[in-house]
């Protein structure tokens, strides 16, 4: 065998790898994500910048809820393809990006709370966003505060799937998913019973991850 | 094109035959770099690339004759960069490091002078430091094609220095990016460069 033999078999076979064609998904379906602020004035879109990540999330231990969380935290990083959300529980909530209380939601403390309000049969949630607008820009005053608490006594009912669902709707809105669905099937749905996340919430949160954010994270 | 489980049967076919034909065997090892095209392009909003970044490669073969002006030759190359992700054109994130390890037999010949032609066919593996994102399920093992040209100075009765380029291509998938809804496979091409010695058994 020689080159003059090798050589055509060797392009008929690079002719036959090459047939293929990569097209990537088109995140469709999805749904509105943005907080509409002050009656329409603008929309507001927040996701966690790089250098952020992994966002540090602290969660009271009472009800089993850090181990709730985390399986909401692994759903979620596993609807990213590229890095764009990590999250890791700490141990010390004055650092933390994310705090997450096991009570019921408190009055909001000051105007600019913005808050997301979950109702379950077997528990409640809600996610405070303190939003102000200084200077040039809209500021997302860390941290967010996620609250879940259940509406039985948890000694008499079972509420491990109710907080599951919870965590991971209030984790949602975390990551910027700001507007609550009509779509039971999303885990964004106002009132949640989806047991994981939906095609339209994987679509939505990877378009929150690039969309560019005018609501900016501080301290 | 995805073979999964035959990277450990190529690698050792690749080794395996190079004792016995002790005789005839010339060993070459080369260091160098390789440039990839990208392995995922998307768009979410903007155009997203993802590539790995020129990677230090080591190459190493084992050839022996199998006819007139003909070498049979069984080749292995490792080589690991950052997996850059660029986001219109501009660095977005660092998703780690990754290792790329192919296999390969080839065929080589004299083309003009001291330059020699070679055709490969192998598999290539890619070894993520991270199984996060679209490598959460693995990379699945891909068939390669490549090609080659080599420039082999005698140094003296055994020893040869070597300047070698490599060209291959693959189709690049992995299953968290079918499942995410990406149809077909990246045509994935990679040149390298790189310079080493070669000896010739007696």
């Amino acid at each position: 065998m020689t080159a003059r033999h090798t050589l055509p078999l060797a392009l008929l076979l690079a002719g036959a790898l090459s047939c293929a064609e990569a097209t990537s998904p088109s995140r469709v379906p999805n749904y509105e994500w943005r907080l509409v602020w002050e009656g329409g004035l603008d929309t507001l879109s927040f996701h966690w910048p790089e250098d952020m990540l992994p966002v540090k999330i602290w969660v009271e231990d009472s009800l089993d809820m850090p181990a709730r969380v985390q399986e909401g935290v692994d759903d979620w990083q596993g609807a990213f393809l590229y890095g764009e959300y990590a999250a890791v529980l700490v141990s010390d909530s004055s650092s933390a990006d994310v705090v997450v209380r096991v009570v019921t939601p408190p009055p909001k403390a000051i105007a600019t709370v913005n808050r997301l309000n979950t109702l379950l049969p077997g528990c409640e949630g809600a996610t405070d966003l303190d939003i102000e607008f200084i200077a040039t820009q809209y500021e997302l005053r860390l941290p967010v505060r996620m609250y879940v608490a259940p509406r039985y006594d948890p000694a008499t009912t079972d509420l491990t799937e109710c907080f599951r669902v919870t965590a991971r709707h209030e984790l949602g809105h975390s990551l910027g998913l700001f507007q609550h669905t009509s779509d039971s099937r999303d885990i964004m749905y106002g009132n949640p019973e989806a047991e994981g996340l939906s095609a339209r919430d994987i679509n939505t949160a990877q378009l929150v991850a690039h969309w560019p954010a005018n609501l900016i994270p501080t301290r | 094109m995805r073979i999964p489980y035959a990277f450990p049967l190529a690698a050792a076919l690749a080794l395996a035959p190079a004792a016995p034909a002790a005789g005839q065997v010339r060993l070459t090892a080369m260091v160098g770099v390789t440039g990839s095209s990208a392995l995922v392009t998307d768009q979410i909003f903007e155009d997203i690339e993802l590539k790995p970044a020129l990677a230090p490669t080591f190459f190493l073969s084992a050839s022996l004759p199998v006819a007139t002006r003909l070498r049979a030759s069984l080749d292995l190359s490792y080589g690991s960069s950052s997996a850059d992700l660029t986001e219109s054109g501009q660095d977005a994130s660092d998703l780690g490091s990754i290792g790329v390890l192919t296999a390969a037999v080839a065929l080589e010949g004299p083309l003009v002078s001291r330059l020699s032609w070679r055709l490969s066919l192998g598999v290539i593996e890619y070894l993520p430091s991270e199984e996060t994102g679209l490598f959460s399920d693995g990379v699945p093992v891909a068939g390669l094609f490549g090609a080659g040209l080599d420039w082999r100075q005698p140094l003296s009765e055994r020893w040869s220095g070597v300047a070698g380029v490599r060209y291959d291509f693959h189709l690049f998938t992995t299953p968290t990016l079918e499942a995410a809804g990406f149809s077909g496979s990246q045509q994935v091409s990679r040149v390298g460069l790189a310079i080493g010695a070669a000896w010739d058994f007696q």
